[in-house]
């Protein structure tokens, strides 16, 4: 009796045949290398001593949040209402996540005695929320073109909404940062020795500058847009500018497993060796990830 | 790629020793059976979660990967129970009812001699329905189903995963299959 439960009925192969119709092998490569580059890049920092910082908690948990939160916060009380006492960001509420890995240790399965799931309330109370966390102040959501393959998406992701990861967005969320970002020196020189435009227009301009350009520049690395990283790069954005998470567009491009990218910002001269926050540097990863085809790209040695 | 001969317990034991190719085998024989089962069960409401909880559950594998034991269980086993974990997790800190309905005991009383279904999806329209409805089943049901026809596992396996006992997962399965049964279309046109 119990002998047709163990074998695969038609609708176990149909739903099969269901997910693998609709396999998009664009973002299960993207996902891969995403994944893999972030495991590699924890266990360089593990080796090096330094403390773990997730790619998710940077970008999906807080980190750039925050900072875009402080920065637009700074630029709105410089701006709009100077007399203002200042005030604290709301950001904070959702500070990065450091040690999330960490956190995982503690969830983490033991293979029986401790690995039950949460036992989760048996009767659901229509007006229970969904959500716990109180509303947060609009923010634009990385997307495409994030650093470190940022994958938030919209609630009404469905069924197969793996294509978006790879889609190139117009609007993106830099160009927000851009338009809060502190103010630039060298900037703010060039603008001092022009004829003096109105002060607010003048600071605004110098706040679209350089940090867009570095955060335009790592997040094409990240998504493989080798012509806008070209671009960019011809429009003087330094090769080795370091984006909001204190990455270089070759680093992003490394972990991301984008080859070409890679090679394109090593003939421009990208250092392997300027580090990030983490303390690691692009060889580090590399060495980490050990793809030959990267270390190839990036005139790195493999690992014996 | 193709996996080697390389059993999965020492692909994850080569990893702890610093293999640095062993734990990208690993990952790419589970990967997409992995991806899938947290998507299908966080189901469309927190799809967007999927990415994240995906990457939790490889991080977590890479992490406590000198904790696992081959006498155990087999990695399978162990890999989506740690997915399981990943996406309740989720659901508790949203705060996310799940209902644990009665659908064992009634499940125990379906008469699984439904009209054989259609095996081959052959449009994708079709697919988004199969996929659909498994994603509108029960929790317990569509996690059961999914491992069971997706991610390989055996009954037993699942039931370990799941913490119930051989029986329970047995007949979650066979609701599932009945459910989905009278859902997907076409299944009438096996039967004539």
């Amino acid at each position: 009796m119990d002998e047709p439960d163990t074998a695969l009925e038609p609708i176990d192969r149909a739903y099969a045949n269901a997910e693998a119709l609709l396999a998009d092998d664009a973002a299960r490569a993207q996902r891969r290398a995403r994944v893999l580059g972030e495991i590699a890049r924890t266990d360089a920092a593990r080796r090096a001593g330094t403390p773990v910082r997730t790619g998710r908690s940077m970008m999906q948990s807080g980190g750039w949040l925050a900072a875009a939160g402080v920065v637009g916060l700074s630029l709105f009380v410089a701006i709009q209402a100077p007399q203002r006492p200042p005030i604290a960001t709301p950001a904070a509420r959702r500070a990065p996540a450091a040690g999330a890995l960490v956190a995982d240790a503690a969830s983490a399965p033991t293979q029986k005695s401790t690995d039950h799931p949460p036992v989760l309330p048996k009767v659901a109370t229509s007006n229970a929320p969904r959500i716990a966390a109180a509303p947060l102040p609009v923010v634009p959501t990385p997307r495409s073109g994030a650093p470190m393959g940022g994958l938030a998406r919209g609630p009404d992701a469905s069924v197969e909404t793996d294509k978006a990861a790879n889609a190139v967005t117009d609007a993106r969320p830099e160009d927000a940062i851009a338009a809060a970002a502190p103010v630039v020196a060298p900037r703010a020189e060039a603008f001092a020795a022009s004829p003096p435009p109105p002060p607010r227009s003048a600071a605004v301009s110098a706040l679209r500058a350089a940090p867009s350009q570095a955060d335009r520049l790592s997040a094409a690395a990240a998504a493989g847009r080798a012509p806008e990283v070209e671009d960019l790069l011809a429009r003087g954005t330094p090769v080795d500018a370091r984006d909001a998470d204190g990455d270089t567009a070759l680093m992003k491009s490394v972990v991301a497993g984008r080859v070409k990218t890679a090679a394109l910002l090593r003939g421009r001269g990208a250092s392997l060796d300027r580090k990030n926050r983490a303390g690691l540097s692009v060889r580090d990863v590399a060495k980490a990830i050990d793809d030959p085809d990267m270390n190839q790209a990036l005139g790195v040695k493999s690992p014996p | 790629m193709e996996p080697g001969p390389a059993d999965d317990a020492d692909l994850l034991r080569a990893h702890g020793g610093g293999d640095r190719h062993a734990f990208g085998r690993l990952y790419d024989r589970y990967d997409r059976q992995c991806f899938q089962f947290i998507r299908r069960t966080l189901g469309p409401a927190h799809a967007e979660a999927a990415e994240d909880l995906h990457q939790d559950t490889w991080m977590s594998v890479a992490a406590h990967a000198g904790s696992y034991d081959a006498r155990k269980s087999s990695f399978a086993t162990w890999l989506f129970a740690i997915a399981r974990n990943k996406v309740w997790d989720h659901f508790r800190k949203q705060k996310v009812a799940v209902l644990a309905t009665g659908e064992d005991d009634a499940a125990m009383r379906v008469a699984d001699t439904g009209p054989t279904p259609i095996e081959w999806v052959e449009t994708r329209e079709l697919a988004l329905t199969l996929i659909a409805a498994v994603e509108a089943l029960p929790l317990v049901q569509r996690e059961t189903f999914v491992m069971f026809a997706q991610g390989g596992l055996s009954l037993d396996e699942i039931a370990g995963v799941t913490n119930v006992g051989v029986e329970t997962t047995k007949s979650r399965l066979r609701y599932a299959r009945s459910a989905l049964r009278r859902i997907v279309p076409g299944q009438r046109s096996a039967n004539g």
